[in-house]
């Protein structure tokens, strides 16, 4: 494989078991569509907004297209964000109500291209705004006068703009409409397709996931417990975490629930040593007490981070 | 038998600027005793304003028609008789649990409230019987947590409180507004558990309003579809779901991603957005959207018709 | 360019009838002090010996009577009322000028440099006004800039602090950490998205300062330490009226007056404009 476009080690946000993330490291490679899952305190915000540099980290490094974000000096690192964009979860919050869509998606422009002229901006501008969907006339328009959708577009021309190598979506889809979270999704791919971008898709909602990556990664109070294929993660998922949470995903037509697993407390540092998950994990053992399971590779690219992954493990019931 | 709760041609609507704008638009439903009914609908749709008017929360909206709990008519009643009924015998929970609890208030306090007001009964009386409901809705360390703040609380167990909180009066109907939309996947699925077995154990009829229908498969009987103001479908769960008759309803279907099944390129779906409270109406709301729209559709407005079990509101209804 | 928060707010403030009410007085006021002179032909300086300290009336060349010296009280008021709005207007937009970017700064940055400017904001909030403006007074001898300046020196300090309160609430947006994640520089940042953005509380603030500030001047004035002689400001004139109210009490009850009304329809205007556009804010 070629070099990765993206290469996290050892990322460490906060300090000791309080740590938001703990020793999270793993490799994005260009043009696929990678999928971080998890729940509230798993971390996965703090991921995204530490690869961003952000926030800062305490121990680790963050490698983007072969410079570490995050010992760069100032200009060096504002050279490289045209190159890497995210789309946050709350289309409305994340655009300035006090300017023009237009000006939000030309802001990228006017600060890595200065030397265009409005009227080459006015332009890209429109194509942009064209491109997800909309009409250019609404580039004068403010952002409370759009729905939710159509904001989250706007949200995603202005990340576009500039034609970035990496996009992170941060729930992008989560707090829009069913009929509307397929159409943003379906514009997500295109784009992809098209520029032969790399993303990155924050996401709790697991089936939404399904359709969009080609690689999950499962957290879990700021540690990954699993990484793995789309299609291995769905049909054969090996860690308990992950299992639980497929099992809790009500489908259509309803499958008979699993027993649910127990509301656990919601820090690691509730779990003073050893795996974190083993108070809410039905196969705990003595071991998964003292020792803290690290991420290690099963057959064929598919990670797990627990003391039993060898073994076959009944489903829960 | 008479209906728990009875609505009759109940609109909603709002002063905006200069001109009236319809949250509900003439919404006509009945729920039995003991049974859950899911409403369903996307942003826009009604569902919340619907069930805020029932609990006289509509605040300085328009509410015209008729809404009879138990027989007798809410509306336009003295504001006693509403209280009285209100938080007792006709409860709501929220979606989200960090603002419907009061922060400087322990536990112990706002659950013993709820009975002080309603049934006469002493404070020491009172947080006795608050603590046995927390121990019903599984709450662990049920006592300890009586002198607990909301604050030091997950989201799961706060809407576990509030489920308790509106179970303490033995109401005959809880109306519950997105209750798991706001916590985790593996929280809300204990929520629904939880949903299920106070059902079968205090025999109360649940109004699960949501815009997951995932969530609503799992524990509705009968389930309403709401579009623009207005209920498109009314069936029964599993009918509704293996054979939608009304085509918002199978389009809604469809856009739902599963987890199962085969995976296609690209994720079937609705173009255009649901209609806001406000906006221009042809006389079917949902004809712009719909692959089967004809002329009918634009000039005559349908009218929710069918049995008892099963109601469309389309000129042409899929089945 | 507030767009639609501007027609929003400009209807919402319509329908407040007190505040247009205000409005309404305070432009007259305004117009009064501008176009009064032309109704009536006497001077603030003119000396009148033959009506010394007389009465108001309309049927006299003196409508509002005239002071100890026989200076005409309709034109020192309404001189008076245009020296206290235009110390009034300029000093808080000095406070605004001021008050506002070293707010945004501080808010914005954070850390120290925050901590470091919150620490001088409160040793000069600390400082007694008037032994400031004493102090100042004795080094540079008394002037109308000196005024200006003091006052306006000490009136941006609660700006800031109200200014940074906005940026930090505002600093935990996501549109400011789309801004960071776009590659805008700090201080594209400060003026592009943070500044827009706590123009609306800044605006009502500004409002309620202008009669602080009056009031504020009228005060020193009443000291003998702002205007001085010939000058007339509201604040002199009640000065020289306390003198004369049992035998003049026109010359209290007119400039009187006109200060009260001012400073009462400026804070029901303010309150009205807080009302118009917080509603928004929220």
């Amino acid at each position: 494989m070629n070099q990765p476009l993206l290469q996290v080690r050892d990322l460490r946000v906060g300090f000791g078991r309080q740590a938001v993330l703990r020793d999270v490291s793993f490799e994005l490679f260009s043009g696929e569509t990678v999928a971080l899952v998890g729940e509230s305190g798993s971390g996965k915000s703090t991921l995204a907004r530490a690869i961003l540099s952000l926030v800062q980290p305490t121990q680790g490094s963050v490698e983007f297209m072969g410079v570490d974000l995050l010992r760069s000096p100032g200009p060096v690192l504002r050279a490289q964000r045209r190159n890497l964009q995210i789309v946050f979860q709350d289309p409305l919050a994340s655009l300035n109500p006090r300017m023009t869509v237009g000006d939000a998606i030309a802001e990228p422009l006017k600060i890595f291209e200065p030397q265009s002229t409005a009227a080459e901006r006015r332009q890209r501008v429109a194509a942009m705004l064209e491109r997800v969907g909309l009409s250019a006339g609404l580039a004068s328009r403010y952002p409370h006068e759009f729905s939710g959708g159509q904001c989250q577009r706007i949200a995603i021309a202005r990340a576009m703009v500039l034609h970035p190598k990496l996009l992170i979506c941060d729930e992008a889809v989560s707090s829009l409409d069913v009929s509307i979270q397929g159409q943003i999704i379906n514009l997500l791919l295109d784009l992809q397709r098209d520029e032969g971008m790399t993303m990155l898709f924050i996401s709790h909602n697991l089936a939404v996931v399904r359709q969009l990556s080609h690689r999950v990664m499962v957290m879990y109070l700021g540690r990954l417990v699993e990484i793995a294929s789309s299609d291995s993660l769905f049909i054969a998922p090996v860690h308990p975490y992950t299992r639980a949470l497929l099992a809790a995903v009500p489908q259509i037509p309803p499958v008979a629930a699993a027993a649910p697993l127990v509301d656990g407390s919601f820090s690691a540092a509730s779990i003073a040593s050893g795996c974190a998950f083993r108070d809410r994990c039905p196969y705990a053992l003595p071991l998964c007490a003292s020792s803290d399971p690290s991420l290690t590779e099963l057959v064929g690219a598919h990670w797990v981070a627990c003391h039993r992954s060898h073994e076959p493990l009944n489903p829960l019931s | 038998m008479v209906p728990t709760l009875s609505i009759d041609e109940l609109s909603v609507s709002f002063a905006h600027r200069s001109s009236t704008v319809e949250a509900v638009d003439r919404v006509s439903l009945r729920i039995a005793p003991a049974e859950c009914v899911g409403v369903v609908g996307e942003s826009g749709s009604g569902k919340t304003q619907l069930f805020l008017a029932v609990m006289g929360l509509a605040g300085k909206a328009d509410v015209s028609g008729s809404i009879r709990f138990e027989g007798k008519e809410l509306l336009g009643g003295a504001a006693a008789a509403i209280n009285r009924v209100r938080g007792s015998k006709l409860t709501m929970i929220f979606q989200d649990p960090m603002t419907s609890l009061t922060p400087h208030l322990s536990i112990g306090t706002q659950l013993a409230e709820v009975l002080v007001c309603h049934s006469g009964r002493s404070w020491v009386e009172a947080r006795a019987l608050a603590g046995e409901m927390l121990e019903r809705v599984r709450i662990p360390d049920p006592r300890r947590r009586l002198s607990q703040y909301p604050h030091e609380l997950s989201g799961g167990m706060r809407q576990r409180v509030m489920l308790a909180m509106s179970l303490l009066c033995e109401p005959a109907l809880v109306i519950a507004d997105e209750p798991t939309t706001a916590l985790d996947v593996t929280i809300q699925a204990q929520i629904i558990e939880l949903l299920r077995a106070m059902r079968v154990e205090a025999g109360t009829a649940l109004a699960l309003i949501s815009h997951d229908l995932a969530v609503v498969a799992g524990l509705a009987d009968r389930i309403l579809v709401m579009y623009a103001g207005r209920i498109v479908e009314n069936a029964v769960a599993g009918e509704l779901f293996r054979q939608p008759r009304h085509p918002y309803t199978a389009e809604l279907l469809k856009c739902v991603p599963s987890l199962s099944g085969p995976r296609p390129p690209r994720l079937p779906t609705l173009a255009g957005q649901p209609p806001q409270p406000g906006d221009a109406l042809q006389a079917c709301p949902f004809a712009p959207r719909c692959p089967r729209a004809a002329d009918r559709c634009r000039i005559e407005r349908p009218a929710l018709l069918g049995g008892s079990t099963s109601q469309v509101a389309c000129h042409f209804p899929l089945a | 360019m507030t767009g639609g928060f501007a027609g929003d707010a400009v209807r919402r403030l319509r329908a407040n009838p007190a505040a247009v009410l205000a409005l309404g007085v305070i432009c007259a006021v305004v117009v009064a002090t501008l176009l009064g002179p032309w109704l009536n032909p006497n001077n603030t300086e003119t000396l009148d010996w033959l009506h010394v300290a007389a009465r108001p009336g309309l049927q006299s060349a003196h409508w509002f009577g005239t002071d100890r010296l026989g200076r005409d009280l309709y034109a020192r008021t309404l001189a008076g009322t245009r020296v206290s709005i235009a110390i009034g207007v300029v000093a808080s937009i000095l406070s605004i000028l001021v008050g506002v970017s070293y707010g945004a700064v501080a808010g914005y940055v954070g850390g120290r440099t925050d901590h470091a400017m919150m620490r001088i904001i409160e040793i000069l909030s600390g400082l007694p006004l008037i032994f400031f403006v004493i102090f100042l007074t004795v080094i540079f001898g008394r002037s109308e800039s000196l005024l200006f300046i003091s006052i306006g020196a000490v009136g941006w300090l609660t700006m800031a602090r109200v200014v940074r309160g906005q940026t930090l609430s505002i600093r935990q947006q996501d549109y400011i950490a789309a801004a960071i994640a776009s590659g805008a520089s700090s201080g594209r940042i400060i003026a592009k998205h943070v500044v827009p953005n706590v123009i609306g509380p800044v605006v009502v603030y500004a409002t309620l300062t202008v009669p602080q500030i009056i009031l504020f001047e009228s005060f020193l004035s009443f000291l003998g330490l702002g205007i001085q002689e010939p000058g007339a400001s509201l604040g002199t004139l009640i000065s020289e009226g306390v003198g004369e109210m049992e035998a003049a009490p026109w010359m209290l009850l007119v400039p009187g007056s006109f200060l009260a009304v001012l400073l009462l329809c400026l804070n029901i205007f303010g309150d009205g404009l807080r009302d118009a556009l917080d509603v928004r804010e929220g």
